[in-house]
């Protein structure tokens, strides 16, 4: 007999109707996945192009890492507080699958909070003790916060399909490794690596163009988007490769399920696919992005409109994966409007505070050795 | 602007969790309404954002020691500032704390305060933390205020950071261990046990209430009473390592000792140690009548096994008892766990047959004191 190993759902309740937990759910991740695009895909593009310049920091591909490492200072803490908001909502949600996945892997789940303490520090010892700094130097501090960085990444990965597939935990609770073998593991965290790169490097893209048609360093700005831009195309290439590995790995039913939604389910889908098909097809029209600004300025937008596409089908599979284990009608509602109110409220005074202080952060960059 | 908006966000942080973390040991008017803002502004929501308040004074100041000692152009001037601000962040702290400490129910005070507290190393906490503010106030006057220019040597710094660090870290370890044995007091405990749950628990049976007291299948007892002290027990005591489960359990050696087999005079010694806090009614002598020769047990260590699991079964009954305490108390006030017979601990649940297959996996770990060799005292 195979015992049930999903607690109850918490009889407190909910504080508001489910549609409205799922929708902020799917929106902070949304913004959460801004800013950890460009602390994974950044960090690890920005460990590249240093080591590809030779650890030096007046090469375009060192200035490149400079700025991705500019960027993350201020990101990385952005990816933190922006990812709790979601982690809030999944456990109100999702509570007995999430809080048991995270049991089922509890030694890997705590660890993150160290890998990540490190990881910052990492970018920080690169800021302060290497290229931006010195000029030169920093590689080792860089490649480790970028393996950090992915290493988390990974654990983030086998928390979600852990929480998704009871079916799996009586076998995890023996050896919570297996969870690496799940077919979808490898090409659905490189789905996440992949999107990662491509948007930072499109938002690196972004920048040099603009600061060349300024005729801010034309030339150096000009090497750092052709650059950047193949990163890019490539990303973009691998990523629908890859994506195409994950539709392939998910499980018979999952993949079932998601055609038997109907438009639903495949409107997204479609459309996520086909954005990305759009994106390669605009990277791959131009060589030189510096000659195409409204094109580089569409496909960053692009980029953006599939990632916010991509995680309604996110959200879509997972309540596929779960079919009959999760009920969220089952929820007892306890509104409490009052609270959300002032929640919303909140919500909206720290997005506006975050879109000043990065307005900011554009329009007057710190400069030397006190720019944190 | 910027360093206001940073301050507002961080304070603001301060101010939120802390109605989470306040709730949590002192629900007050919660356990009856069951409203958020009552939970939020409990009993120690106030004093505990004033004590928090003043950590965070003394942390910053403490952080930013060794930058002024660094700073050529502030010099003393700049430790000045800093030594009152720690001072300021001290004196807050101390309110805060005795206001705090005013606020705690009577029946959670007695785990640290008074002539004897039920939990010793909580009183050792307790003063640990005070002696160590008392450290930070005075190290701050002296060596920040008085003679700033002392911390161009490295020690006089060093000396008001770790006093400054001993004692948030003392009054945190202080404020966790106070909530024993909730997770959120008067209702849920540290297990993740509902008081609500207790009597179905009890009535069902642990296996029935949840799935994992079954997962791998197996029927043999030691194999259901594994699982059913990782559900139970395992979030507090771990097989080896803290809070030992191993130690606190009789063993055969322990009770060799009490019987008479050592150096003449030590068995009085093993039984006050191993023996005395589960058997306060029953004097040495009168136990080592009622017990086997140290001859006899050697000749027959099954027996002795078997009258180890009927004093872990005992216990365990009495813990299980405990549960109706719970149960039957007003669960609209703060309960009292001075009154149950293990304070720090949530009851035993589950039925009769639960509680044997527990006794019976305890029993294995009493197997020359030690621990099974695969498990590492990891659990």
């Amino acid at each position: 007999m195979i015992p049930d190993l999903i607690p109850a759902v918490d009889a407190a309740g909910l504080p508001g109707p489910v549609w409205l937990f799922q929708f902020l759910l799917i929106f902070t991740f949304f913004l959460h996945l801004l800013f950890m695009n460009l602390t994974l895909g950044g960090t690890l593009l920005a460990a590249v192009s240093h080591t590809l310049a030779g650890g030096r920091g007046d090469d375009p591909r060192g200035v490149l890492a400079k700025r991705l490492i500019g960027i993350n200072g201020y990101g990385i803490s952005m990816t933190i507080t922006t990812g709790v908001a979601p982690l809030l909502f999944i456990q109100l949600l999702y509570h007995q699958f999430f809080y048991t996945a995270t049991i089922l892997i509890g030694g890997m789940w705590l660890s993150l909070l160290l890998l990540l303490t490190i990881g910052y520090y990492a970018v920080y010892l690169y800021k302060f003790k290497g290229a931006p700094a010195r000029g030169h130097g920093g590689g080792a501090w860089l490649w480790t916060a970028a393996i950090l960085f992915m290493v988390i990444g990974a654990i983030q990965v086998a928390v979600n399909l852990i929480h998704m597939q009871p079916g799996t935990w009586q076998a995890l609770a023996g050896n919570p490794w297996a969870i690496l073998h799940d077919p979808t593991f490898i090409p659905r965290y490189l789905h996440f690596l992949l999107a990662g790169v491509a948007m930072s490097a499109m938002v690196v893209t972004w920048w040099a163009v603009r600061q060349s048609r300024r005729g801010i360093d034309p030339d150096l700005n000009g090497a750092i988007a052709r650059f950047a831009w193949k990163w890019v195309l490539w990303a973009s290439v691998l990523q629908i490769a890859d994506g195409l590995w994950l539709t392939m790995a998910l499980p018979k039913e999952v993949l079932l399920g998601l055609m038997r939604g109907g438009g639903a389910t495949m409107g997204p889908f479609t459309v996520g696919i086909l954005f990305g098909i759009g994106i390669l097809v605009m990277v791959a029209r131009c060589t030189d992005p510096v000659s195409r600004p409204a094109l580089v300025t569409a496909t960053l937008g692009t980029t953006l409109a599939t990632m916010a596409i991509m995680v309604v089908t996110r959200d879509q599979l997972r309540s596929i994966y779960m079919g009959s284990s999760v009920d969220l009608s089952q929820f007892v509602i306890r509104a409490q409007w009052g609270n959300f109110v002032l929640f919303a409220i909140l919500l909206i005074i720290g997005l506006a505070t975050v879109y000043y202080m990065v307005r900011r952060v554009l329009g007057e960059p710190a400069e030397g050795p006190d720019a944190a | 602007m910027v360093g206001w908006l940073y301050f507002v966000g961080a304070y603001g942080s301060l101010v939120v969790i802390n109605g989470i973390i306040t709730y949590q040991l002192t629900p007050g008017k919660w356990l009856e309404s069951h409203a958020f803002w009552d939970g939020f502004f409990n009993p120690t929501y106030w004093p505990a954002t004033l004590l928090r308040t003043g950590i965070a004074l003394m942390m910053a100041a403490a952080f930013m020691i060794f930058p002024a000692a660094k700073s050529r152009e502030a010099g003393t001037r700049l430790v000045r500032y800093i030594g009152g601000w720690l001072v300021a962040g001290s004196l807050i702290s101390y309110v805060g704390y005795r206001w705090w400490e005013a606020q705690l129910g009577e029946t959670t005070r007695a785990l640290f305060l008074g002539d004897s507290p039920t939990l010793a190393s909580l009183a050792a906490t307790r003063s640990f933390t005070l002696w160590a503010l008392a450290a930070a106030l005075v190290f701050g006057i002296v060596f920040l205020m008085v003679i700033p220019r002392s911390i161009k040597a490295i020690v006089p710094g060093v000396l008001v950071m770790v006093a400054a660090f001993a004692f948030f870290g003392g009054w945190e370890r202080l404020r966790e261990g106070s909530r024993k044995p909730f997770l959120i007091h008067s209702h849920q405990f540290s297990n993740g046990l509902l008081i609500e749950d207790i009597e179905r628990i009890n009535s069902e049976g642990v296996q029935a209430y949840s799935g994992w007291a079954s997962i791998g299948g197996s029927d043999d007892p030691v194999e259901v009473g594994r699982r059913i002290f990782k559900i139970e027990c395992s979030s507090c005591h771990t097989l080896g390592g803290y809070q030992s489960i191993t130690e606190a359990l009789p063993t055969f050696e322990e009770m060799l000792a009490v019987a008479g087999n050592g150096p003449p005079g030590s068995a009085a010694a093993a039984y006050q140690a191993g023996c005395a806090s589960c058997h306060s009614d029953t004097s040495f002598d009168e136990m080592v009548e009622v017990m086997p020769g140290p001859e006899e047990m050697l000749e027959d260590p099954e027996m002795i096994h078997d009258l180890l699991v009927g004093m872990i079964t005992a216990t365990l009954e009495q813990l299980r008892d405990m549960g109706q305490a719970y149960v039957d108390a007003d669960r609209t006030v703060q309960f009292d766990t001075q009154t149950t017979a293990y304070p720090m601990m949530p009851p035993f649940v589950g039925n009769d047959e639960d509680l044997e297959a527990l006794a019976t996996y305890l029993g294995t770990l009493t197997h020359d004191g030690g621990l099974p060799a695969s498990t590492g005292g990891g659990q």
